[in-house]
């Protein structure tokens, strides 16, 4: 059963869940109103590159109006990231995130986040948070996995929708009463990021380095070799880990 | 005084306690206040500690003339990386001399993989676009200037 503090709309087919979110809450859509389809013809991830969305994955969109400022607005990356690693888990699903938005299991991607925000220049109006996970049915691209090739059987995606909004709903209220506090350490916990070497590709070539923490913000911190440390910030660099 | 010179004071209000400035001389007055994010509810807010305020500029012409032209700076509310377009492939949200209202988006800043598009608060002309594409934009700089219409 999906949480009644969520308005949800059933799509078949929709260009993006995110695009159609997005322009709900530009009319003025609540907080909890949730955009799901059965596919998109026209899936995004970060700046326009396609979302492959076949019959068979969870795809939606989650439209927040947090009372936050909108520099603290990526945050919403890692509670996202965090509910997907705790809704996943709890089925016995052996779930990791590779930072920052990623979700993947035994190297493989199952998954990703795409938050899009809308915002004067000094307040947030909006966060549009798009989720896909690949759930039944081969995974639709290569080198990916999916829920049914972990549990080894098809999967109900409704439950697994309810159950990752029952955990938006948990861990967003949780979020805006007591800060990113628990759920940094819930997202240090399922990050496989954490402990590995990186190589960080910059404009200069790529260089290796520790991933040992990850920042309020969200930001990662590494090691060099020298064990000179410092904050990396996803869009700065590009990550390399397996 | 020129824009740079503008944008310092703006970077030392922003550093600051003061809340607004007010500076007259011969050729200009400038007016600048803080946007109205309320502290006063800080308990709602996650985390306890909240930097720096951002700031809205609104350059005044010493001698109203008969068309009140107000000059407004839009600043980035966050750390990121500044996009002209909405993807790669796409035109600019905007360019200099387009003529907006305002909700209008203007760009995109991204953190973190998430992307934060910013509306125009005013309606307006666009003046002046600060910064390239692509390039990371600091907390509060400016990346617009817009004269205000209406």
């Amino acid at each position: 059963m999906i949480d009644p503090f969520f308005h949800v709309h059933c799509l078949q087919e929709v260009d993006s869940t995110n695009e159609r979110a997005k322009e709900l809450a530009r009319q003025g859509a609540p907080e909890g109103t949730v955009i799901v389809a059965a596919t998109q013809w026209a899936g995004r991830g970060r700046r326009g590159r396609s979302w492959s969305s076949p019959h068979g994955g969870l795809y939606f969109s989650l439209i927040l109006r947090p009372p936050i400022s909108p520099d603290l607005a990526p945050q919403l990356v890692l509670v996202t990231a965090a509910c997907l690693y705790r809704a996943l888990h709890r089925r016995g699903l052996p779930v990791s995130i590779k930072w920052p938005n990623d979700l993947v299991a035994g190297g493989k991607k199952l998954g990703g986040i795409l938050v899009e925000a809308g915002s004067a220049s000094q307040s947030l109006s909006f966060l549009v948070v798009g989720v896909g996970v690949n759930i039944n049915g081969p995974p639709p691209i290569e080198g990916g996995t999916s829920i049914e090739a972990l549990a080894g059987s098809p999967q109900q995606k409704e439950e697994i929708l309810a159950d990752i909004l029952g955990e938006m709903k948990r861990t967003y209220f949780a979020y805006l009463q007591e800060g990113i506090g628990p759920v940094l350490a819930e997202y240090r916990r399922g990050c496989t990021t954490l402990g590995r070497e990186v190589i960080l590709v910059g404009p200069k070539g790529g260089a290796p380095a520790k991933a040992v923490d990850i920042g309020e913000r969200g930001e990662l911190f590494v090691e060099d070799l020298d064990g000179r440390r410092r904050s990396v910030f996803a869009d700065e660099v590009s990550l390399r880990c397996g | 005084m020129n824009l740079d010179e503008i944008k310092e004071l703006i970077q030392a209000l922003s550093d600051s306690n003061l809340a607004e400035l007010e500076l007259e001389t011969d050729k200009v007055r400038l007016y600048l206040k803080k946007a109205v994010v309320s502290t006063a509810q800080e308990g709602q807010r996650p985390e306890e500690t909240f930097p720096r305020l951002p700031v809205t500029g609104q350059v005044l012409p010493a001698e109203p003339s008969e068309v009140q032209e107000e000059t407004v700076i839009i600043a980035a509310p966050m750390v990121g990386v500044f996009y002209r377009a909405p993807a790669p492939d796409a035109p600019p949200y905007v360019e200099v001399g387009d003529r907006i209202a305002e909700g209008q988006p203007l760009c995109i800043i991204e953190a973190m993989k998430m992307m934060n598009e910013i509306e125009a608060d005013v309606a307006g002309i666009i003046k002046e676009i600060l910064v390239e594409n692509e390039q990371p934009v600091e907390y509060g700089q400016p990346l617009f200037v817009v004269e205000k219409l209406g």
